[in-house]
């Protein structure tokens, strides 16, 4: 009885490893390097917004970033405004800005967020994008999520944190040239 | 001393009894042997049709190495600031990076050139992929499949792509690649 007893369990056990190894294989699962994944986001934010000026606000899952100073005015308006965002749903960091048909079709959009009202934009961010007015491009698609927090001791500098299966990588989102808002 | 004919039988008779004995301590009893049939005949019923499946290569590495050379192809158009497609060879068993403009193998990207059957490719040498796009089949001859733009975005276009068995033309896998996108999603 013994025997029979051990042999269920060996027996069990390889069932078991080829029950993974055929789940694996049919069922693939997408692996993602999050030193690639936050890397090629990067190379990609350099390209799609390669004079933004500074994160006015990071938590999270979004940054909030000042893309250009369009209505010269050292403030900060809604066209000049792109948000990251990460979506847990498809796990895409995507950066989204008001489509240029928007605020040509409506300019009271084209509203003065001031300093201090930065949070607000999180919410018009989702107006817009429930009634398809936002412009999207998909930065990474490999993550398993993306949160964003404020550089400690510099202003308008984030961190991302790319997590993945096994490790994580932080990214520094630092402009070129910092340049903040003066009201 | 003479030894008395009962005093034998009787001898022969006990050490009978510790054969018999020692050989029913080293034997199984009949239900531990229909335990260990039964045992085997549930692991055999569990198991086989796992290895039936594990028998055919996973389509797995063809999926990873074009999403590799997608993101290859979005980096190569980022960093030389031109188009970049993806092409699939006429035999649909090969594919490369390239320069928009043309479609010949020969003005492929350094080592960007792949084929089912080679590399980590190997189990598939004799596979084909089956491509559709935006619910038609991919033009006979070279093809350009996937294009990125100098800021590294794809085009609009969804993919399907079908890994094709040798065997009766079976369809092994079959992903999808949504549009501005890079992933290979499994398709059921």
């Amino acid at each position: 009885m013994i025997s029979a007893f051990l042999l269920s369990i060996v027996g069990a056990a390889v069932v078991g490893f080829l029950s993974a190894l055929s789940t694996g294989g049919t069922a693939r699962q997408h692996i993602s390097d999050p030193t690639i994944e936050s890397t090629l986001a990067l190379r990609r934010l350099q390209v799609l917004a390669p004079d933004f000026r500074s994160v006015l606000a990071a938590a999270d899952q979004s940054a909030i970033l000042w893309t250009s100073d369009r209505i010269a005015s050292r403030s900060v308006h809604l066209s000049e405004v792109a948000l990251l965002r990460f979506d847990p749903d498809t796990e895409e960091l995507l950066l989204e800005s008001v489509t240029p048909e928007a605020l040509f079709a409506d300019r009271t959009l084209e509203q003065e967020f001031l300093i201090g009202q930065y949070d607000s934009i999180l919410g018009v961010f989702d107006t817009l994008r429930l009634d398809g007015m936002l412009d999207r491009e998909v930065l990474s698609e490999g993550a398993d999520s993306i949160e964003f927090s404020a550089a400690v001791g510099t202003s308008g500098v984030a961190n991302a944190t790319f997590v993945g299966a096994d490790s994580s990588a932080r990214v520094r989102l630092a402009p070129e040239t910092l340049e903040e808002p003066l009201r | 001393m003479t030894v008395s004919p009962l005093h034998l039988a009787l001898q022969r008779r006990r050490s009978e009894r510790r054969l018999s004995e020692q050989r029913g301590a080293s034997a199984f009893t009949l239900i531990e042997i229909l335990v260990v049939v039964m045992v085997l005949g549930i692991l055999a019923s569990l198991a086989l049709p796992t290895l039936a499946g594990a028998v055919a290569p996973l389509p797995r590495p063809v999926a990873d190495l074009i999403e590799n050379d997608l993101r290859l192809a979005r980096l190569d158009a980022m960093g030389s600031m031109r188009e970049t497609v993806l092409v699939v060879g006429e035999d649909r068993r090969r594919w490369w990076l390239q320069p928009a403009g043309g479609l010949s193998q020969e003005d492929a990207l350094p080592a960007s050139l792949r084929a089912l059957g080679f590399d980590s490719l190997t189990p598939f040498a004799a596979h084909r992929l089956s491509i559709t796009v935006n619910g038609e089949e991919l033009p006979d001859g070279d093809a350009a499949l996937v294009r990125f733009d100098s800021e590294g975005t794809r085009d609009d276009t969804t993919i399907l792509l079908s890994l094709i068995s040798p065997v009766n033309d079976t369809e092994v896998a079959r992903w999808r690649i949504d549009p501005r996108r890079t992933r290979l999603r499994d398709e059921e």
